[in-house]
């Protein structure tokens, strides 16, 4: 037998004869909440192994001509701006490259320094912070926890871990006075919804059992907590007292408007498609081919995105459906995440790609036609390390 | 959260009449992916790591991957990525350990007969690159080219890699009938 016989031999009985674990979907599913939680990167690219730094100008502007969306086309905002255009490629800008500006004024994480919108700042005593939100005196943090995919600790009021478990999907009613999280023990296809009063100290909370699918994007309607089942099994809605009802058309998704009329998602027939839905009547109000992602507080504009372009974000009139204004990233900076700060757009922008030794600073985009502004410091983030992220919002 | 629902929106994997939907797929595929992995890593619980990173990488972006004109091939590609990442970065392997969650009871390893394990013993000694090379040609039986252009690198390099393990193995094992053309019974 020759050696190129005998190594295929060897592997082939070595691979046989090993028992392998079997991977679930609800693991996998984990694992993906885990890689986008923690790492917080371009995560479609990543997976290609393709490191995407798109070459675009640094551009926001709000277009009142631009309405070249599906939805119906009726009045314009009463916003108004000149678009700013430019033609050719400009350089590479780094993070150190863009002006000062506003402090954020929502609670963001700086590593595992949770900080104020006042600028109160309070260290978690948790490593790989990804997500966190004041709760019952303390705080619930969302944290990496290896194989089994993110978890939930909560710090009681002296930052004492009370529990752990598996778990995701902090998000607060657009008034902050609800808490949506889901949790399941690690194991089991069964996840928890649960809704709590954040600021409350009673451990009772409502919550409603999800079986057999992994449980994402959560958004609280009027005491009630939209859910989609993964992977592009439905958006749901539990009022926590009787069967949980499916919000008809949408695969995904999961942005709930201040008002709690209506849900952002993606269509079942073709889920690059967003959709507006009502979610009392299930009508839809308008359709964008991309995907629907953040309501403003005050539910006017809507961000919305598409995976051609990860570093350019449209903003929606969310009234019409109308492109009324974009966020674009400068050149050689890559956005990580983006979040509302009252009528503007933060977003997390890093100078690296996944999985490398990076720069991270929060800029803020206005709908003006000026920024980016740094709204925080620029810092050094090690490969492994996590950063910024934007603490739970609406 | 801000960051979960932008990319949340992106990430769910819905199922699709265009291609294979994920967990049909998964079911199918992901035996194989778990004996590719643990030949490249040589450790169960480092394959399954591995594994479930590519399975969720898949997953994030299913709705382009399924359009692929072979969805193995191109999660056999990410899976070999992401080892060489995992190669270059060992740190990155350190998790932290939380309580009150449950483990998994660890497989029992398999016993082999003496130059199974020999090949094995040497197989697992190999530098990643290289064992990846051997993985890749002799376990996926991929030709060189396929193998060059996966792992992005030259095809003499393919060619000397392995051609190096080969001569690697016969040193190792001199006087093993096998390689001597004494077949054992």
């Amino acid at each position: 037998m020759n050696p190129e016989h005998l190594l295929t031999r060897s592997l082939h009985e070595v691979a046989e004869r090993t028992d392998h674990p079997t991977t679930s979907l609800a693991a996998v599913a984990a694992r993906a909440g885990t890689l986008r939680a923690h790492r917080r990167r371009t995560t479609l690219a990543a997976a290609a192994a393709v490191a995407v730094v798109v070459v675009t100008p640094a551009a926001v502007w709000l277009d009142r001509s631009s309405g070249s969306t599906s939805g119906p086309s009726t009045a314009p905002s009463s916003t108004s701006a000149s678009p700013t255009v430019s033609t050719s490629t400009p350089p590479k800008t780094s993070l150190a490259d863009l002006p000062s500006g506003r402090a954020p004024g929502i609670d963001y994480l700086r590593g595992s320094d949770y900080v104020t919108a006042d600028g109160h700042t309070t260290t978690l005593p948790l490593a790989k912070v990804t997500d966190a939100t004041p709760y019952r005196g303390g705080f619930l943090v969302q944290h990496t926890g290896g194989d089994l995919g993110p978890r939930l600790t909560w710090l009681d009021n002296e930052l004492h871990p009370q529990w752990t478990t598996c778990g995701n999907g902090l998000v607060l009613s657009g008034d902050h006075t609800l808490l949506a999280y889901v949790t399941d023990d690690c194991t089991s296809d069964v996840a928890k919804v649960h809704l709590a009063i954040p600021s409350g100290m009673s451990d009772s909370e409502q919550t409603a059992d999800v079986s057999g699918l992994p449980v994402s994007d959560l958004g609280i309607a009027r005491g009630s907590v939209v859910y989609s089942r993964l992977p592009g099994h439905g958006v749901y809605v539990t009022d926590f007292s009787g069967p949980d009802r499916r919000v008809p058309g949408l695969s995904y998704g999961g942005a709930v408007d201040p008002t709690g009329t209506y849900v952002a998602g993606q269509s079942s027939g073709d889920d690059r498609t967003g959709e507006l839905v009502d979610l009392a009547t299930g009508a839809v109000a308008w359709r964008h081919p991309g995907y629907l992602m953040h309501f403003s507080p005050d539910g006017r504009y809507l961000l919305a995105g598409t995976t051609a372009d990860q570093n350019a974000f449209q903003v929606l009139d969310a009234a019409t459906g109308r492109e009324v204004g974009a966020v674009t990233a400068p050149s050689g900076l890559v956005v990580e995440a983006v979040a509302w700060d009252g009528d503007t757009v933060l977003a997390l922008l890093s100078d690296s790609p996944t999985d490398s030794p990076r720069h991270e600073a929060i800029a803020r985009f206005d709908l003006h036609g000026d920024g980016p502004t740094l709204a925080t410091p620029v810092i050094r983030v090690a490969a492994s390390g996590t950063g910024y992220a934007f603490a739970a919002t609406s | 959260m801000a960051l979960r629902r932008r990319q949340g929106a992106r990430d769910a994997a819905p199922h699709t009449v265009d291609g294979p939907d994920f967990e049909s797929w998964l079911v199918a595929r992901e035996g194989r992916l778990q004996r590719t992995a643990h030949l490249l890593t040589g450790d169960v619980h480092a394959a399954q790591d591995l594994v479930q990173n590519t399975l969720a990488k898949l997953y994030l972006r299913w709705d382009r991957v399924r359009d692929a004109d072979d969805v193995d091939a191109y999660a056999r590609k990410v899976l070999v990525n992401e080892y060489r990442t995992a190669w270059r970065r060992p740190v990155r392997r350190a998790e932290q350990v939380v309580e009150l969650v449950p483990d998994a009871p660890a497989p029992e390893p398999p016993e082999y007969d003496g130059i199974r394990e020999a090949v094995w013993g040497f197989v697992c000694s190999l530098p990643p690159k290289q064992r990846a090379v051997v993985v890749l040609r002799f376990y996926e039986q991929l030709t060189e080219a396929e193998i060059a252009d996966l792992m992005g690198i030259s095809l003499g390099t393919v060619k000397s890699q392995s051609s190096r393990a080969l001569a690697a193995l016969r040193a190792r094992l001199p006087d093993h009938p096998e390689l001597s053309g004494q077949e054992e019974s």
